[in-house]
């Protein structure tokens, strides 16, 4: 992991969650992973962080060698869509159906191959097919793969997930692992944000590095 | 100078500063509100914006907020066909002058009340559902889950929405003036007011219109429509992140919009005929 070949990445450099505090800098590129055990101490703000939705108060988020306040509003939508972000609260549009939500960002960006990566995510995921029902008719486990298909979809260039594991089964944490490894070995950067890490996941997501702020 | 100048004098300046941060704050507004529909026209100008989720989206509008209010409208519009009718019969007759009954139906629904109730409906139906709507998808962090697939909210939800309340305002328009005069004629019918012909009362009402109405009659019924899209999709987004903020939300997006729906036919009245 270095500064330089975060091009095709994401890098961090003198972000501080508070106006004083300990300062972080760090990078991932295409294929490696990351965990930040901050997330809950920031009240979620690294995923908007790093997906460029905010600034952070202090510093930069670099997506592919360009900070996102650089783009233009037009260019860092186009670059989120490359994305895929699991979210630990909400996540899906409750007034859409759940097979709309999957295909909402692909419609929206107008991807090559949509319907061929939503269908072997689903049925990678057990989706399949997938439901033509409201989030409040499904099961919580349901939303979830829900969830993980739409952000699996469409060869993301990173994955943003923020405590993906909260209450998840024993089998569903070996399904969500193996998909990590899978898009992980085709290039996608992961960041992973939680406050703890089982011993299973870290092994999963070996090489893995544990990235910590310095003092201020 | 005395102590109670002094009193005078400050509660003065605190009065007209009171008076100077409102209007600003109004001002600031107002231009908000301008600026979010000229960035919706000029968006909805490119085709590349018209995805099919975005389609869909202008289409459940157009269903919400036109198809689904017609028989609510025409209810109000036959309303008020009847009443209109009902008191220009009363002083026509006294005047001796029952074959102005189509000029004033011109003049006081066409000119005003159509475009004026219409707007009133789709503002109570349409407007704090929209702002209901959003502020819930902002609470529940849907906004956000947007924004991080880079999903842009004001494309995927204002644009159409916006859209959409403004055609389907001036549909219902046309309905319900269609709907008043057809009330109107079928009133005077059965009550036997003069000496009708069908066609004399509608050529009537065809002759009464001048090029100037029908301009007034598309500003009136679209501008409102936008201004209400516009005013209800920034309020519903600009709430925080509770729940609370949701029903003030709405409040305020009815409050800004009649506001919006008087000052715009105001406005057009004035430019139009006087």
């Amino acid at each position: 992991m270095n500064n330089s070949a975060a091009d095709n990445g994401i890098r961090v450099a003198g972000l501080k969650t508070l106006s004083s505090g300990p300062v972080w800098n760090f990078s991932a590129s295409a294929g490696e992973a990351v965990w930040i055990e901050d997330a809950r101490e920031s009240e979620n703000q690294w995923l908007n962080w790093l997906s460029g939705i905010e600034p952070p108060p202090i510093g930069e988020v670099c997506w592919k060698g360009v900070e996102w306040r650089e783009r233009s509003p037009d260019e860092a939508a186009q670059e989120r869509g490359r994305i895929g972000c699991v979210f630990a609260v909400g996540g899906l549009v409750i007034n859409l159906d759940m097979d709309e939500n999957v295909w909402l960002p692909s419609l929206m960006h107008r991807r090559d191959g949509a319907e061929e990566s939503i269908e072997k995510w689903s049925r990678f995921f057990g989706c399949l097919p997938l439901p033509s029902a409201r989030a409040s008719t499904l099961s919580e486990r349901d939303r979830r793969r829900i969830l993980w298909t739409r952000a699996f979809s469409g060869n993301p260039a990173a994955l943003i997930l923020e405590r993906p594991m909260i209450d998840m089964r024993d089998e569903d944490r070996k399904l969500f692992l193996d998909a990590v490894r899978q898009v992980r070995a085709a290039g996608c950067v992961v960041v992973w944000l939680d406050e703890s890490l089982q011993p299973d996941t870290a092994a999963a997501l070996e090489p893995l590095t544990c990235v910590t702020p310095e003092p201020d | 100078m005395w102590g109670w100048e002094w009193i005078i004098l400050g509660g003065t300046m605190s009065f007209l500063g009171h008076i100077g941060a409102g209007t600003l704050a109004r001002a600031k507004g107002a231009s908000r509100t301008t600026a979010i529909v000229w960035a919706v026209v000029i968006q909805a100008l490119r085709p590349r914006t018209w995805t099919a989720p975005m389609r869909n989206v202008l289409a459940r509008q157009i269903l919400f907020t036109g198809l689904e209010a017609t028989s609510f409208v025409a209810l109000i519009a036959m309303i008020v066909g009847v009443l209109v009718v009902v008191q220009a019969q009363y002083w026509l007759v006294r005047l001796g002058q029952t074959a102005l009954i189509g000029p004033i139906l011109t003049a006081v629904v066409l000119r005003e009340l159509g475009p004026l109730l219409t707007n009133f409906v789709v503002i109570a139906r349409s407007g704090t559902a929209i702002s209901t709507e959003l502020a819930n998808m902002k609470v529940h962090g849907e906004v956000r889950a947007l924004d991080a697939m880079g999903i842009d909210p004001f494309v995927y939800l204002v644009i159409p929405r916006v859209l959409g309340v403004a055609a389907s305002t001036f549909c219902l328009t046309i309905l319900f003036l269609a709907v008043t005069f057809i009330g109107g004629f079928l009133c005077m019918w059965v009550i036997e007011l003069g000496d009708i012909d069908m066609g004399l009362f509608f050529g009537n009402i065809i002759g009464a219109l001048t090029v100037t109405d029908v301009f007034s009659l598309l500003a009136k019924s679209i501008i409102p429509g936008l201004l209400t899209g516009a005013i209800c999709c920034d309020e519903g987004l600009g709430v925080g992140v509770s729940a609370t903020d949701v029903p003030i939300a709405a409040t305020r997006g009815v409050m800004r919009s009649v506001a919006a729906l008087f000052v715009i036919s105001l406005l057009i009245s004035v430019m139009a005929y006087l």
